[in-house]
């Protein structure tokens, strides 16, 4: 029997791809022989995993290639991505990037296939205040964080399944939109003052300056945000995360350095603390461990990753990227980036000799994806 | 306490015994033998007499202890009962022996070439033993991370089936990717 491998059942071959981390390796399987092509580019199997992540490094003024370091591996890829180009992006878990320009254009871009689709511009968004901004105003503050619910080629027929909500405005407030609306849909009765979101088992959740959380309630003809629970008590931070742990619900705290001037980009996290949301009672209930888990914080949907899947990540680890935007004027953001050790709350600071500082998109975590 | 034997005949019309309590580790196996039709030979149409006994070895191995390995997880739930604490350590340092043991075992039966994999992977699916066919899967993902496409295909014996100007253009993807170095 010759050549039996590649004529291998298709359901086996997709056994085999499940069990492929990194997108490296996917693509390299897939340039394998046709019918091994064949399977790898069938969405079924990869659009729902999530991928050995990438740092993705900051652009250089000169040219359209943008870097993507693997930590897995120790390797810089060079990506052509002209798409990116002077655009802030957000990461995912998904494959896919927010990005929003100088133009006031907004767009889904997976920078490996450099697929592309369009969402409703800047304008669009209702109750603007303070409509008086440059575009690169705009660009650099007007979106606090926007999160996608999940691949936008992830099921058949339109986008209509992927929901992007985002944090916006001067008062923080939220609106979601599909790609192929024509205008994004502020949530009504919206208190002011968010600083994270996250979609977690078929809602998005959205936290408060304070601390409480709303469920994001989209599906009917009026929608809102829903209280759901209280923020832990005793604990003032400047940034807090959700983020979905195995099913459940969970904040991250992060503790800052204080420092008096901010005339260059610098280390300013000392320290996180991790909240796990018990669902009958919705108190939270601080956690001391991750387990066999890494988490990634950032400019990102905040996403965790079980580590036995992807060598060269460490447990119990929180992999964060500088998010300050506030303080991205003051010489450039990137400075504040590391890997924190939940065993022995240490930080390794993060050595990359890549340049890492940007004033408005610093290097951001995703994780690759096909589709 | 002896089991009753079955008899699997191979593609190529060979009878192989097998123990039932060993031939329930196959999914495919157990429902034939819960449907009562175990009066003779159980044929085998798609395993080889090359492949059945290797499936057999695993069986054995597989097939006795379905559910007897004894797991005081957290220290015993019941409290009620009275465990004692040597016990546990005791009745732990046997679970990592018979997990260690069992590793080692595994690694030395699944020491074969590609084509023996080809075939138990196949023999593990149609007989639905899902513990060989994650090994044989992990196997064969492992023969993939980290290679390059010759380095795959040297390893499963395949041949590239593209033609030249899509093997160019994958050379490209790669040239793009491939860069090296970053930390330290």
């Amino acid at each position: 029997m010759v050549q039996c491998w590649s004529r291998l059942p298709e359901e086996l071959l997709g056994c085999i791809t499940n069990r492929l981390h990194s997108i490296e390796d996917l693509v390299k399987f897939g340039a394998v022989c046709r019918s091994w092509r064949s399977v790898k580019i069938q969405k079924s199997y990869c659009s729902l995993k999530h991928y050995t992540p990438w740092l993705m490094l900051v652009e250089s003024e000169s040219n359209d290639i943008r870097g993507f370091y693997s930590l897995s591996n120790n390797k810089v890829y060079h990506l052509h991505l002209p798409e990116a180009h002077g655009r802030r992006c957000w990461g995912s878990p998904h494959g896919w990037l927010v990005t929003i320009g100088i133009d006031l254009e907004i767009h889904l871009l997976n920078p490996l296939t450099r697929s592309r689709l369009r969402l409703p511009s800047q304008p669009t968004f209702q109750d603007l205040y303070f409509p008086a901004q440059t575009p690169k105003e705009i660009r650099d503050s007007f979106i606090g964080k926007a999160v996608i619910c999940s691949s936008p080629l992830s099921s058949s027929g339109d986008h209509q399944n992927c929901i992007v909500m985002a944090i916006y405005g001067e008062l923080s407030l939220l609106a979601f939109t599909r790609p192929g609306d024509t205008k994004w849909t502020t949530l009504e009765n919206c208190p002011p003052g968010f600083i994270d979101l996250i979609y977690s088992n078929g809602h998005f959740y959205a936290l408060q300056s304070l601390g409480d959380v709303v469920i994001c309630d989209i599906n009917s003809p009026h929608p809102k945000p829903i209280y759901f629970a209280s923020s832990p008590e005793g604990d003032f931070v400047e940034r807090k995360y959700l983020v979905d742990l195995s099913g459940e619900l969970h904040m991250v705290l992060r503790n800052f350095e204080n420092i008096e001037s901010y005339s260059s980009p610098k280390s300013r996290t000392i320290d996180f603390k991790i909240y796990k949301l018990v669902s009958g009672t919705r108190q939270w209930v601080e956690v001391h461990c991750l387990e066999e888990q890494a988490l990634f914080v950032g400019n990102n949907s905040t996403f965790a990753i079980s580590v036995s899947d992807h060598p060269g990540f460490q447990v119990n680890c929180i992999y964060f990227t500088d998010d300050y935007s506030l303080f991205y004027k003051f010489g450039g953001g990137g400075g504040d980036m590391g890997i924190f050790n939940f065993a022995d709350h240490t930080i390794q600071p993060c050595n990359l000799a890549h340049d890492i500082i940007s004033d408005f998109s610093p290097p951001i975590w995703i994780s690759p994806n096909l589709w | 306490m002896s089991s009753t034997k079955i008899f699997l005949k191979s593609s190529d019309d060979k009878t192989f015994e097998i123990d039932e309590t060993a031939a329930r580790a196959s999914e495919t196996l157990k429902n034939i033998i819960d449907g009562g039709c175990l009066d003779g030979v159980i044929p085998l149409p798609n395993v080889s007499s090359n492949i059945l006994p290797k499936v057999i070895e695993y069986c054995k191995k597989h097939g006795g202890d379905n559910g007897s390995s004894k797991k005081i997880a957290n220290g015993g739930v019941d409290k009620d009962k009275e465990i004692l604490p040597d016990y546990d350590e005791e009745e732990d340092k046997r679970e990592k022996v018979r997990v260690d043991e069992l590793k080692k075992w595994e690694e030395e039966y699944m020491d074969f070439d590609q084509q023996v994999l080809y075939d138990l992977m196949l023999a593990a699916n149609y007989l639905h033993i899902k513990g060989l066919l994650d090994l044989t899967v992990e196997k064969a993902a492992s023969m993939i991370r980290g290679r390059t496409p010759d380095q795959i295909r040297e390893n499963f014996n395949i041949n590239s089936d593209f033609t030249p100007e899509e093997e160019e253009e994958m050379i490209l993807i790669e040239d793009e990717w491939d860069d090296e170095w970053a930390f330290d």
